[in-house]
């Protein structure tokens, strides 16, 4: 028996005329010494965020904030129709003593073109020059170069940061990782949790400090970003981190196999801890058109395998015209796809919606007939559950951890495009089939809550705190 | 001392509403009627009504040796019916000076040449009676969009009761000759052929104020020096009406410039409509240019328009749609053909791309196509 309660059962049974008073005195006593205090480290926090970390560190928080004493630190904070039960504190909205950061500034040149002479030469061999080889281009006299100058500088006042994830994004995670440690100093923590590589350093840096447990939850990997070879700067901090930590938590069996395999982490400190999924009451809705409606949500990013769902799309395309493919997100591969349908002829029907409000997503999922996630490599997939959730029958790549989650969810090896496209017009044309997935999934994800996530979370705490 | 002709070209497009593909097939109209407003109520503020005020003065002051052409797209006249009538009124009391002719064009400043002649001829009829019926005048001289040209044009526009035509003086025609000079077209009904000077009319159009040009802001001395210099008996100055007052951002020194440039001119030089070059000036060579030219980009080609995949199949696209949109919805499909939608999707990189994105209402040529596809599927769907 706890201490505290064998006190209070001691006071119940030497003076129960004041049994109301003790019980409330004991219990507030007892749940301020167990509550675990937490320091978070996070790197997207609504509304600034760019995929499925910002959503699930942020619920996460939400689920184990009964539980625990919780602060959060995020490189970037902003005005939420929501207030966080818990306390977030946004580097952008402090002001942060004098620092020294390195920074990198474009700088557009004009040089003027080099001026060239012609002179007659006898090249054997080469007669037939065409007369236009001479001739000297029009246009300006000037080209405009781009250099790049990295600076050394001292600033202070709030942590600037632009674009989450720039090309300043290893300077950034430096210089949020110094200011962390040296605010941390005043701060008392039990627990470290950190949110994906751009945090483990500052979540090193405290445990270096402080000894107090470090737990990394990993949202997504080098290894899913940049393929299985990626052995670069961001691989490594994965693993000298992992390697250090105390407790690792994946979203997936997915995750935990790569973590094991690809960067030699021995299973006992791994828990894999799936999401959860926060949605408003799902509906469906008439499309405006006639065709099937096949749908892609997620960045354009050789990660999410687009260019697949594209091949299995042109596919069907060769053989029916009723259908629509839409790819709702963006990223890097957006224009080189976008080229790739005007080639094709494909334009009027495979469509880029850019990336959609959370509302835009619901309705475009509220029309859907078909939601495909080809990913390469997947740790968990929160979009699949949403689509699960508002009744659309899912085909999830092999390597999607969500898989474990939404067994109803048809599955296919990513690569395999005519396969996915023989699926995508059965799953259509076949209604029957289309309704038992739909039913299926929405069975799957009765066992699905964050509030079930963040007990397994806290569990952990517990295991390492005791 | 060479004569002049002035020939301004004043367009606007109808540039396309975002349609999401989430509601196509929910009707929305193709075109952006506000944004096409507010461009248009700032370019007739800042350029065609003050311009068109001082043109007038210049005529009035010298009435014998000034006179300017222009050639005005069906589609801006439809949005200044629409939104600026009084703009319309102004060009009328210009034609009322009679020093000032309207060239012929496609209705649509499109490309319709290149692809269908039936859509061309029907473009350049409707643009003659346009003009005819706001300005009483018939239409001699014609420049198809953007100066593009080809030898069979020339051939086919004569037919059509033409007399002249408009190009490019782009180097390669030229090799070695001048442009400053009237040749005539290559083919069955040979016409007389006017060419741009593109480094007198760039002068003005492109580096009046440009800072990295040793001459910027240009001196009217000077431009009328290198005018002296031209060698030949005629200077083509053409360009853009919009350089004045909205494309050059210092409006007010080029106004002036314009003004201070005419009154030194006209002391020389006598200024001609193209119609009046075509009698006075002889032909002197035939040129032959097979391939299509333009006074568009570096390239001087349809580059600027149909150089890329997505052009090609925007093009196709709208060209596959003319048995059902064009039934149903004559204007909005004509509109749809507009040269503009396929600038705008033009990739590259460099000066000519910085022109390009100058002009482009979109955040690049892939958004730009984006835009028209969905513009297209959300007809489509709904015939």
């Amino acid at each position: 028996m706890d201490e505290s309660v064998r006190e209070a059962y001691h006071f119940h049974q030497t003076d129960s005329y004041n049994i109301l008073n003790i019980f409330l005195y004991v219990e507030t006593k007892a749940t301020t010494r167990m509550k675990p205090r937490v320091l978070m480290l996070g790197w997207e926090h609504p509304p600034y965020f760019n995929g499925g970390l910002g959503v699930a560190s942020t619920a996460l928080a939400e689920s184990i904030k009964p539980h625990v004493d919780l602060r959060m630190v995020v490189p970037k904070s902003g005005i939420t129709a929501k207030v966080p039960a818990y306390e977030l504190i946004g580097l952008n909205a402090l002001q942060l003593p004098p620092r020294r950061i390195t920074v990198k500034r474009e700088v557009k040149e004009q040089l003027k073109k080099v001026k060239l002479h012609y002179v007659e030469v006898d090249l054997q061999g080469y007669e037939n020059v065409p007369p236009q080889v001479r001739q000297v281009p029009m246009g300006s006299d000037f080209i405009t170069i781009t250099k790049v100058i990295e600076e050394d500088k001292e600033v202070e006042g709030p942590f600037l940061i632009d674009e989450l994830y720039g090309h300043d994004l290893y300077d950034k995670v430096i210089e949020y990782t110094e200011i962390v440690a040296e605010m941390a100093k005043e701060w008392e923590f039990d627990i470290i949790h950190c949110h994906d590589w751009m945090t483990f350093l500052a979540g090193l840096e405290l445990k270096a400090a402080t000894a107090k447990p470090l737990v990394l939850h990993v949202h997504s990997l080098q290894y899913d970003r940049a393929g299985p070879e990626s052995r670069d700067l961001i691989y490594q901090i994965e693993r000298h981190a992992m390697g250090q930590a105390d407790a690792i938590l994946p979203v997936s069996h997915y995750t935990s196999d790569i973590i094991q395999t690809y960067y030699g982490i021995s299973p006992e400190k791994i828990t894999p801890i799936h999401n959860g999924l926060n949605m408003k009451e799902p509906y469906r809705s008439e499309k405006p058109f006639p065709e099937n409606l096949v749908v892609f949500l997620g960045r354009i990013t050789g990660q999410k395998g687009p260019a697949y769902f594209f091949e299995a799309a042109k596919k069907i395309l060769e053989e029916r015209k009723d259908m629509r493919f839409m790819l709702a997100g963006k990223g890097e591969l957006i224009d080189k796809l976008i080229q790739q349908a005007a080639e094709e002829g494909l334009g009027d029907r495979i469509h880029f919606t850019g990336f959609l409000e959370p509302d835009r997503v619901r309705e475009l999922l509220a029309m859907a007939d078909v939601y495909v996630m080809p990913s390469v490599s997947e740790p968990f997939g929160l979009s699949a559950l949403e689509a699960a959730h508002m009744g659309v029958p899912v085909i999830l790549s092999e390597n999607a951890g969500v898989k474990e989650v939404l067994n109803h969810a048809l599955a296919i090896e990513y690569k395999d495009t005519d396969r996915l496209a023989r699926m995508i017009t059965s799953v259509v044309d076949d209604h029957l089939w289309k309704q038992r997935i739909v039913q299926g999934q929405k069975a799957d994800l009765k066992s699905v809550a964050w509030s079930n996530s963040g007990k397994q979370v806290v569990e952990v705490y517990e295991s390492l705190l005791s | 001392m060479p004569d002049i002709c002035l020939y301004f070209q004043a367009h606007q497009p109808h540039r396309l509403r975002r349609v999401s593909p989430l509601d196509i097939g929910r009707g929305q109209k193709p075109f952006d009627t506000y944004l096409n407003s507010q461009i248009l109520h700032r370019v007739a503020d800042l350029c065609y009504l003050p311009m068109n005020t001082l043109l007038k003065k210049l005529i009035l002051a010298y009435p014998s040796q000034f006179s300017v052409a222009f050639s005005l797209s069906g589609c801006l006249l439809d949005q200044l019916g629409d939104w600026r009538p009084e703009v319309i009124a102004s060009f009328q009391e210009l034609a009322a000076t009679g020093r000032v002719e309207f060239l012929g064009e496609t209705y649509e400043h499109s490309l319709s040449y290149v692809f269908d002649r039936d859509e061309f001829d029907r473009q350049l009829n409707a643009h003659r009676e346009v003009i005819h019926r706001l300005f009483g005048q018939q239409t001699k001289v014609f420049r198809h969009t953007e100066l593009i040209y080809t030898n069979s044009l020339a051939d086919h526009i004569a037919q059509k009761g033409f007399r002249g035509i408009l190009t490019e003086g782009a180097d390669r025609l030229l090799e070695e000759n001048s442009p400053n000079r009237l040749y005539s077209s290559k083919g069955l009904n040979p016409i007389p052929l006017m060419l741009r000077d593109y480094r007198r009319s760039d002068d003005i159009a492109f580096r009046y104020n440009d800072p990295e040009w040793e001459y910027s802001p240009l001196d009217p001395n000077v431009f009328q020096g290198w005018i002296h210099e031209s060698e030949g008996d005629l200077v083509n100055i053409f360009m853009d009406y919009e350089t004045f007052g909205e494309h050059q951002s210092d409006h007010s020194d080029l106004f002036t410039f314009f003004s201070q440039w005419i009154e030194q001119a006209v002391v020389s030089n006598q200024f001609l409509l193209p119609s009046e070059v075509l009698e006075k000036h002889i032909p002197s060579d035939s040129l032959d240019v097979p391939d299509y030219v333009s006074w568009a980009d570096t390239s001087r080609s349809l580059q600027a328009w149909l150089g890329n995949e997505l052009q090609q199949d925007a093009l196709r696209k709208v060209i596959s749609l003319k048995q059902s949109l064009c039934r149903q919805h004559p204007e909005i499909w004509r509109r749809l053909l507009q040269s503009d939608h396929f600038y705008y999707m033009a990739t590259g990189e460099g000066p000519d791309a910085e022109v390009h994105e100058y002009f482009s209402p979109y955040k690049s040529p892939y958004d730009a196509y984006l835009v028209y596809m969905n513009v297209l599927s959300n007809l489509e769907s709904s015939l």
